[in-house]
């Protein structure tokens, strides 16, 4: 058995996503195993190396995001007696790109090996501009990542996992915020008060390829680029308002950076990672 | 200048800034090399060391509006989200014991001022938008008194100065009413304008009490949201 689990998001993009897993075999074949989510993809449109096929009346409809694709694949991980021998888990969704010949989940596990405290970790993105803060071939500690590809350390997923009557939408991730906007920094606040840390290193890169939202929402089967991220805002909003009575994304940096600073009172040795 | 300054032995703080313009982020590596490299100067020339550092923090002003990332959900390629690179220069401005200035706060949404100075931003720096507001205040009046040739003119006499040039987007779908808008407050202090405003004055009474007003309401906006008022 692999030390990672992989799991990919997909919706209706099956030549996509069997680039995405050829490469990862290709490249890192002998350090994960790969398992794809079908959120409600049509069944022409599925990839061939499609692992759960999600066909329920909501899911078809309105896909399953970030969120909920990974709460399905890690809860089906969990259930099905496949969870005990992994030590991470990586998960992209199919508009994930890597550089040509980059051996990400091998690095990936390195580094993990080499920063004990790394619950959290991310591959930078050419377009982030984090990369000049971290400098080349090194890592950083963050309060905020963006969730493009997120490999967690199993430890700390063990922390956070909700095991009573869990689902795809509470398992790991808050899957009642739908498309997600702000639960990064939750999800990276409850990293560091649980005694982690969350890290981008630019020693690999991964890209989000927006084009696929851009031009083939429609295959997609989802909502344009600008209605989509209308709603991305507002249902962000309106959930840490429910749930935390906050007004402002600005209140959610700060409840995320404030357990960022903690972290290195309780661990000042791991200073030398801060930003 | 700041050596002149201050051997007239008047009671001045300085503000500092590199007022590039390049409309991109400053990044935490200038930053500091800016504020080390003044505090050396000060020190040699036994001058105190400036109060205030304009700082681009996520805030960049386009037409009439921010189209930097402290507004916006979306990431700006090559920048940092403001939720990193805002705390991180207030901290070195705290390091180096000078305030920070936000360059760019121009068309900022209210949402957005009231939390400036909860982020620990001292200052804000705000130019074109009070301009903007007493051209709009001009035009409408200019509009609902019914002088259409003084509003054909005035629109005419900005837009020809071709000062909205380097505030338009690239992909633009600005008409020539909206640049001239852009432009107007550049053509205020003209020989042109003046004369212009005097017979606008001759004809609409308190015309610069009204457009004065609209100015304070615009100011009057940051003063709320900054909790000055």
């Amino acid at each position: 058995m692999k030390k990672t689990a992989t799991i990919i998001l997909n919706r209706n993009l099956p030549e996509e996503t069997n680039a995405l897993v050829e490469h990862l075999k290709k490249y890192d074949g002998d350090f994960t195993d790969i398992f794809v989510v079908e959120a409600g993809s049509d069944k022409n449109n599925l990839s061939k190396y499609c692992t759960w096929h999600i066909e329920t009346e909501e899911v078809v409809r309105h896909g399953m995001r970030y969120s909920r694709g990974m709460n399905y694949g890690l809860l089906k991980l969990w259930k099905e007696g496949n969870w005990g021998g992994y030590d991470s888990f990586f998960l992209i969704t199919n508009d994930t790109k890597f550089p040509k010949s980059q051996n990400t989940i091998k690095t990936l596990q390195k580094i993990q090996a080499e920063y004990p405290k790394v619950g959290v970790l991310s591959p930078c993105s050419k377009r982030w501009g984090e990369k000049f803060l971290i400098g080349p071939d090194s890592l950083k500690y963050f309060w905020f990542i963006h969730n493009n590809a997120y490999f967690l350390r199993k430890e700390l997923v063990e922390r956070l996992i909700n095991t009573d009557d869990p689902s795809y939408v509470n398992f790991l991730f808050d899957g009642d915020n739908f498309r997600g906007y702000l639960s990064e920094s939750e999800f990276i606040a409850k990293t560091y008060a649980n005694d982690w840390a969350a890290a981008i290193t630019t020693k690999i890169y991964a890209e989000e390829d927006e084009s696929y939202l851009l031009d083939k929402s429609k295959v997609i089967k989802t909502e344009s680029y600008e209605k989509n991220l209308q709603l991305y805002v507002d249902e962000g909003l309106k959930w840490a308002k429910k749930k935390y009575g906050f007004n402002s994304r600005w209140q959610m940096m700060q409840y995320s950076q404030l357990f960022y600073e903690k972290f290195f009172e309780y661990y000042p040795e791991e200073k030398i990672n801060k930003i | 200048m700041l050596v002149i300054c201050s051997k007239k032995k008047q009671d001045i703080i300085f503000e500092i800034g590199t007022e590039e313009q390049s409309g991109s982020n400053n990044s935490q590596e200038e930053l500091e090399y800016t504020l080390e490299s003044m505090r050396k100067f000060c020190k040699n020339n036994k001058i105190p060391f400036p109060s205030f550092i304009v700082i681009q923090a996520g805030t960049r002003v386009m037409e009439t509006k921010n189209i930097g990332s402290f507004d916006s959900p979306i990431r700006i390629a090559n920048e940092l989200p403001p939720e990193i690179q805002i705390p991180q220069m207030i901290n070195i401005c705290n390091k180096h014991g000078i305030f920070m200035k936000e360059h760019n706060t121009d068309y900022l949404s209210t949402d957005s001022l009231q939390w400036q100075p909860r982020l620990g931003i001292h200052a804000a720096n705000i130019a074109p938008e009070f301009g903007v507001a007493e051209t709009k205040a001009f035009i409408n009046i200019l509009k609902e008194g019914g002088h259409t040739d003084l509003l054909d003119e005035f629109l005419k006499i900005s837009y020809d100065s071709m000062k909205w040039k380097k505030w338009m987007l690239k992909d633009t779908d600005a008409n020539d009413t909206d640049r001239a808008i852009v432009a107007g407050h550049y053509i205020f202090s003209s020989n042109e304008f003046i004369e212009l405003k005097a017979r606008a004055s001759g004809k609409i009474d308190n015309l610069d009490r009204f457009l004065k007003n609209k100015v304070k309401e615009s100011i009057f906006r940051y003063m709320k949201a900054f909790n000055l008022t």
